[in-house]
């Protein structure tokens, strides 16, 4: 037992190094460095709670020697957190869309806090680190202790602690950053699981998973009764797990569309078209819906009607207009496909799943909607503030950070009108490369859409330092 | 088939499990060599019942209740981690069927319900709490295997 103890001394150690190199660099915001402390000081409870331990043992104890190997295991993984702190320094991100996105999200989630920052696999990705810290050790660090170290500024506790990620392949494509709605959606997502009534829904679905084990296994049913219980709890966990999968993905992208309108389904669209559109995508044992289905969703938010209305309201000239409807033509056309609906139900698990999915659908989407509204977010605000004046600024090579309103007053324009304006404008002349192109023009085109979104990322970054100017103006 | 069962995912949980099973066995073996139980200790054995609470619930699924019992997810999971460790360990805890496993798991419970209200009340026989001891621990050492096992990690996707 004393070699587990000099190997768990020697990693709290090498983690108080790490934390103190951290705090040499800069950060868009004081959050990655109070989750260094995070780490650090649960890492040093956890050693002190074993060490307390370990010294008053008279014998040796397998139950100490595995509290040991499962610390060790859980300060492992907590100095691989560290790479967080580490990716969000300043340099490597953009501080205007960074602090953009982080106010986004504290409007959406109050109490909450957020880290971005840059990875390299080609993923958006979010995910919330306190809860899991709070399960993983209450049963180590007693009650009071862990709170205190989970203690943001002196009085409270960080509720919420959420790590954003974005693909340095994408560092520079502003467009994308749309794609942000989606992770911002994720805790509505489990908000939505909590408010759940599960009374109703939750015997129908045993029922036919129960079903669906009798039909599966008529011919070669299992003998042993633990065994056969063994096999219809892995197929209700999975039941589960497809339809908790599938709805955090749904919900998100629900979530996304709401808040970025059509910037955000034309980002699905992009970002699916170099993928299968009808497989489901397999990772770390959870299905995820086919893109198809997902695409399905997010369009049915805009009726043609509001597609027309905010065309017209925003004064949308034809070359622009031609441009939306036309990109929303494609995804019409993508979405009227069903093959992804026919092999969802072809597979009896992953269909019992969606069954129940689609039946609360409507619910799930006011769900969406009225939890959006309540913190200030409705679609139909981009309608009209997505406008002309905008999409001219841009044409002419200036930020789209303000408009002037009838009444001759400048309005700052906001950030979902803002990237909503640079997809029309990439769309109406950046969106393809023809076959004819030479070098030349291709490498032109780069340009151009690099100009377009440096553009839109000053545009996000001016609207931010306004507001800053403004707070201090009021005192 | 999953790589990995719906359960052995969530890490968090896991670690929980683990420590809270190791813990709770330590104290039990420390309640058979000198019959005491600290008031720490029982908040600890609160939240091991709170788990056997979670598991007899799940349970119901496989009785007669069928899918009316419907358990939630964490409770699956809870009753997936027990029947784990009982199929690893059939002989030690004897157990057939659903009726065996509700037996085996209301006896355990109601040792820890025991030792967290005795004062001058009934206290659980020796018998009671080495078995209840046996499954905390057994379930430590699968906590423990599982997050010690390497994944091979595959990438979300937006």
């Amino acid at each position: 037992m004393e070699d587990l103890i000099n190997q768990l001394t020697w990693q709290v150690f090498s983690i108080q190094d790490i934390v103190a190199k951290l705090h040499e660099s800069r950060y868009p915001s004081p959050t990655p460095l109070k989750l260094s402390l995070i780490i650090k000081n649960i890492t040093e409870a956890i050693y002190q709670n074993i060490l307390t331990r370990y010294r008053t043992l008279k014998n040796p104890s397998r139950d100490l020697e595995i509290q040991i190997k499962l610390a060790i295991q859980a300060i492992q993984r907590l100095g691989a957190d560290l790479r967080y702190v580490e990716r969000a320094a300043a340099p490597q991100t953009s501080w205007g869309l960074v602090r953009t996105l982080e106010k986004i999200g504290r409007k959406l989630h109050p109490d909450s806090y957020f880290i971005i920052r840059p990875q390299w696999h080609y993923n958006y990705s979010l995910f919330e680190r306190l809860s899991g810290y709070q399960i993983r050790f209450k049963s180590l660090i007693p009650k009071k202790q862990l709170a205190d170290i989970l203690k943001f500024e002196s009085k409270r506790s960080i509720k919420k602690l959420y790590i954003m990620g974005f693909p340095y392949l994408d560092q520079s494509n502003i467009l994308k950053s749309t794609l942000f709605g989606h992770e911002l959606g994720h805790p509505i997502e489990k908000e939505y699981f909590l408010t759940e009534d599960t009374t109703k829904l939750y015997p129908e679905l045993y029922k036919e998973i129960l079903r669906a084990y009798d039909e599966k296994t008529k011919q070669t049913k299992e003998k042993d009764k633990l065994i056969q219980i063994h096999q219809i709890r892995q197929m209700a966990q999975r039941v589960l797990r497809f339809r908790r999968k599938a709805l955090a993905e749904l919900i998100s992208d629900l979530v996304c569309v709401n808040l970025f309108g059509p910037a955000a389904l034309f980002a699905a669209e992009e970002w699916a078209r170099g993928l299968n559109l009808d497989s489901f995508e397999k990772i770390e044992s959870k299905h995820y819906p086919p893109r198809r289905y997902r695409l399905r969703l997010m369009h049915q938010t805009f009726l043609p009607d509001w597609i027309e209305r905010y065309i017209d309201k925003g004064k949308m000239e034809e070359k622009y207009a031609d441009a939306v409807k036309s990109k929303y033509q494609v995804i019409t056309d993508i979405v009227g496909d069903e093959t992804d609906k026919r092999l969802i139900f072809e597979e009896t698990e992953i269909g019992i799943a969606y069954k129940v999915i689609e039946r609360n659908m409507a619910d799930i989407i006011e769900f969406v909607k009225s939890r959006l509204a309540k913190r200030g977010f409705k679609l139909d605000n981009l309608v009209g503030k997505t406008n002309q004046t905008l999409i001219n600024r841009l044409e002419n090579w200036i930020p789209p950070d303000s408009f002037l309103s009838k009444e001759g007053k400048d309005i700052p324009a906001e950030i979902r009108s803002i990237l909503n304006v640079a997809w029309i404008v990439y769309l109406a002349n950046y969106s393809s490369i023809t076959k004819q192109a030479d070098q030349k023009k291709i490498y032109l085109h780069h340009k151009q859409v690099e100009a377009l979104n440096r553009l839109t990322l000053k545009a996000i970054e001016y609207v931010d330092i306004r507001s800053i100017w403004k707070q201090r103006e009021k005192g | 088939m999953e790589a990995r069962e719906a359960w052995k995912d969530d890490e968090s949980m896991m670690f929980h499990y683990g420590f809270l099973s190791s813990r709770t066995s330590a104290t039990l073996q420390g309640f058979l060599q000198n019959r005491k139980i600290t008031q720490e200790s029982k908040s600890l054995l609160k939240n091991a019942s709170e788990l056997l609470d979670d598991i007899l619930i799940a349970q119901r699924l496989f009785g007669k209740e069928g899918y009316s019992a419907a358990p939630s997810e964490e409770e699956l999971g809870a009753f997936g981690c027990a029947l784990d460790v009982i199929l690893a360990h059939r002989s030690e805890f004897n157990i057939k069927d659903i009726e065996d496993f509700a037996e085996l798991f209301t006896t355990l419970h109601l040792t820890l319900q025991q030792l967290i209200t005795s004062k001058n009340g009934r206290k659980p026989t020796r018998k009671d709490v080495r078995i209840t001891r046996s499954f905390f621990s057994r379930l430590a050492e699968l906590m423990l295997s599982q997050l010690a096992a390497p994944v091979e990690k595959e990438e979300k996707n937006f």
